[in-house]
């Protein structure tokens, strides 16, 4: 499990324990708050969060406040909320927010737009270990048991998404727009030629699982 | 037409028509004494001039060239308005004007003091032509000139004209800048009904006058009151509506795509399904309340009113409620004076569920909820939490709830208020809340 540390402030239960199950899923560590003024006051005890998802309207302290003691402790902040009026979003996002999610919203993409909102803020080593290979994600290089492995620049970046996406299952299609780009007119097989060379100069065979009619899952141990 | 130039020309015109008259009556007046004067003089005139003649020839009355002289004395002795005919030889001695003597002899004349006179046009004047009686052989004719009569009325008819096109400018004028003020307001209320149109439901006019226009301006405003009241209700509904409907959907649409996307345990799986189920049993019954709460907001007419006594309705009530009464260990006091109210049994149950229900949740464990009926009055008393004023204005609101984390795992909707309010505006019933914090609530049911 990484070292990233999430807060999450929503006042339903059923919301805050599916982000917290994706989170985990992601190798995130999550804490939970269902009242926005209790959450407060524990941030003046622990305040090393790398990010917080609050919702706007909390019981006991609302977001927009949240929002305000968030930047005391320089917590980048994701509003997750149901509010999706134009006030709000300015608001939200004038008043510092990172980003802004309208309820309900896409698994996958709030899992990259924390991506997106971590990297922007340096929250990311350069380096990670997952399963036998150490990655680097600055020098674009893999070591794998010591030894190095050459990979293509669309392999590399394949995989790149796959690591930051463990346990989580993407379609070709989306696998495709994410690495190749929305404008890239090619077909899905050229999706699934990557996947296999990937399989075959990493030895990943079982580790990266074809989940059928969806696409492809990276299965790392949690 | 707009409405200011059709009062502009209808007033012109009306100005003109009644200055044409008093114009037209006035110079009629006026002719008529102007004439009279004018015969006066003329008459006057002739008269002097016939007896001037008459004692001449009197004195010569024995010469026998009578005729000689009489031309003689005429020529000298008057103007050339005179014309003397000797009526015994029909001769005419003596004729300044240019009317033959037959046209003035065989001409008919009326009488005035002895002398004859008749009115006659010629050549575009207008004279009187006096005929004296007899003297001696003779009789005198005299032309007098009265045109300046009517050329006089003329002109004071055409200054009457310039006069009055004047008066009709000014008018016209006036008119125009005073109606152009009268009109500000009701052109600035038209702008303001435009904007109101256009949906900026918070516009006012401020039309202060204590007129027509100004009552206009007011019952506008209070009109544009209730339609922005109606309408921010309306925006609130929808937006609460839109709210409480996103949290479920976020939920069941979040841990149906992680089951898809992610390989859950056997546990985690187990807690997502059950999660999607009660999200969805949640909405079934949101569902469920805003169809009840729409169909007795539309179809109020068709609710079925009956006899029924109030302990009945308690009993009821109790019955419904023992669950919840017997889960907090309530001790709830029931007292009622035999009234019989007219009613939909099962919304009025409905409603006296909801406030019992809501007073059994104010209560701490053990207390007490008074339910009393007198004098077609029903209320519900609790000794529980109390609420702030600023919470009693809320709680009407569909989908306002005091303690959200706790309502939604008790399964409300935050639609039970709105829904007993919405049953009890169509009993007619007036409903009120006192409460205050820390010390208990009071609902007041006062039935017609």
């Amino acid at each position: 499990m990484s070292d990233i540390r999430i807060l999450i402030v929503e006042d339903e239960e059923a919301i805050a324990k599916m982000i917290a199950m994706n989170l985990k899923v992601a190798n995130y560590n999550t804490s939970i708050y269902y009242d926005g003024s209790e959450a407060a006051d524990a941030l003046t005890g622990d305040h090393a969060y790398d990010l917080a998802l609050l919702d706007i309207m909390l019981p006991g302290m609302d977001g927009f406040e949240l929002l305000d003691e968030m930047k005391k402790y320089g917590i980048p902040v994701i509003f997750l909320t149901a509010k999706d009026d134009i006030e709000s979003k300015v608001q939200g996002l004038k008043g510092g927010a990172e980003d802004y999610i309208v309820k309900p919203f896409d698994v996958l993409e709030l899992l990259v737009r924390i991506e997106k909102v971590l990297e922007r803020n340096q929250k990311f080593s350069n380096t990670e270990k997952v399963l036998d290979i150490e990655i680097n994600f600055k020098e674009h290089t893999i070591r794998q048991n010591g030894h190095e492995v050459v990979l293509k620049p669309m392999e590399f970046s394949l995989l790149e998404v796959l690591i930051k996406n463990k346990n989580i299952a993407i379609s070709r299609q989306r696998l495709l727009n994410m690495v190749w780009g929305t404008d890239y007119y090619g077909e899905t097989r050229t999706v699934d030629v990557h996947i296999g060379q990937l399989r075959k100069k990493l030895d990943w065979g079982e580790h990266i699982k074809t989940v059928s009619k969806l696409g492809y899952r990276l299965e790392v141990p949690v | 037409m707009k409405i200011r130039t059709r009062i502009i020309v209808i007033s012109c015109i009306m100005v003109m028509i009644s200055s044409v008259t008093v114009a037209t009556v006035l110079l009629w007046f006026a002719y008529g004494s102007m004439s009279k004067e004018a015969y006066a003089e003329a008459n006057k005139d002739a008269y002097t001039c016939f007896n001037d003649f008459d004692i001449n020839i009197k004195k010569y009355a024995e010469i026998d060239d009578l005729d000689v002289y009489a031309e003689y004395y005429l020529k000298t002795a008057t103007d050339r308005k005179t014309v003397c005919i000797n009526h015994e030889n029909n001769k005419e001695v003596y004729n300044s004007t240019a009317i033959d003597k037959e046209s003035l002899i065989n001409r008919k004349y009326k009488t005035d003091q002895g002398m004859g006179y008749s009115y006659i046009h010629y050549g575009g004047g207008e004279y009187i032509i006096f005929q004296s009686e007899y003297i001696g052989k003779y009789v005198l004719y005299r032309i007098e000139d009265v045109s300046y009569v009517k050329s006089n009325i003329y002109k004071l008819a055409f200054y009457g004209v310039l006069v009055l096109a004047v008066v009709l400018c000014i008018t016209f004028m006036l008119l125009a800048i005073l109606l152009k003020r009268q009109f500000i307001p009701l052109q600035r209320l038209k702008d303001t009904t435009k904007l109101m149109a256009d949906g900026m439901y918070d516009v006012r006019t401020d039309v202060k006058r204590d007129d027509e226009v100004g009552e206009l301006g007011k019952s506008f405003n209070k009109m544009a009151e209730a339609v922005e009241k109606r309408d921010k209700n309306l925006k609130l509904f929808m937006g609460n509506l839109t709210h409480e409907l996103k949290t479920p959907m976020t939920a069941i649409s979040g841990y149906a795509q992680t089951m898809l996307n992610v390989k859950l345990s056997e546990d985690e799986a187990e807690e997502a399904l059950i999660y999607i189920c009660d999200e969805c049993k949640r909405l079934e019954r949101m569902s469920k309340k805003l169809m009840r709460l729409l169909e007795i907001e539309n179809n109020g007419d068709k609710l079925e009113f009956r006899e029924i006594p109030v302990n009945k309705l308690f009993d009821e009530t109790i019955k419904t409620c023992r669950t919840v009464i017997k889960g907090k260990n309530i001790n709830i006091e029931c007292e009622d004076d035999g009234t019989i109210l007219c009613v939909e049994p099962d919304l009025m149950t409905d409603v006296l569920v909801n406030l019992v229900d809501n007073a059994v949740k104010a209560s701490d464990n053990g207390g007490k909820i008074e339910l009393t009926c007198s004098n077609k009055l029903i209320r519900i008393r609790d000794y529980g939490c109390g609420m702030a004023s600023e919470e009693l204005e809320k709680i009407m609101e569909p989908f306002y709830m005091i303690d959200k984390s706790r309502s939604r795992k008790n399964g409300g909707a935050g639609l039970g208020l709105a829904l007993s309010a919405a049953i009890l505006r169509r009993h007619n019933v007036k409903f009120s809340i006192e409460s205050r914090p820390g010390e208990g609530t009071i609902v007041n049911l006062q039935f017609v």
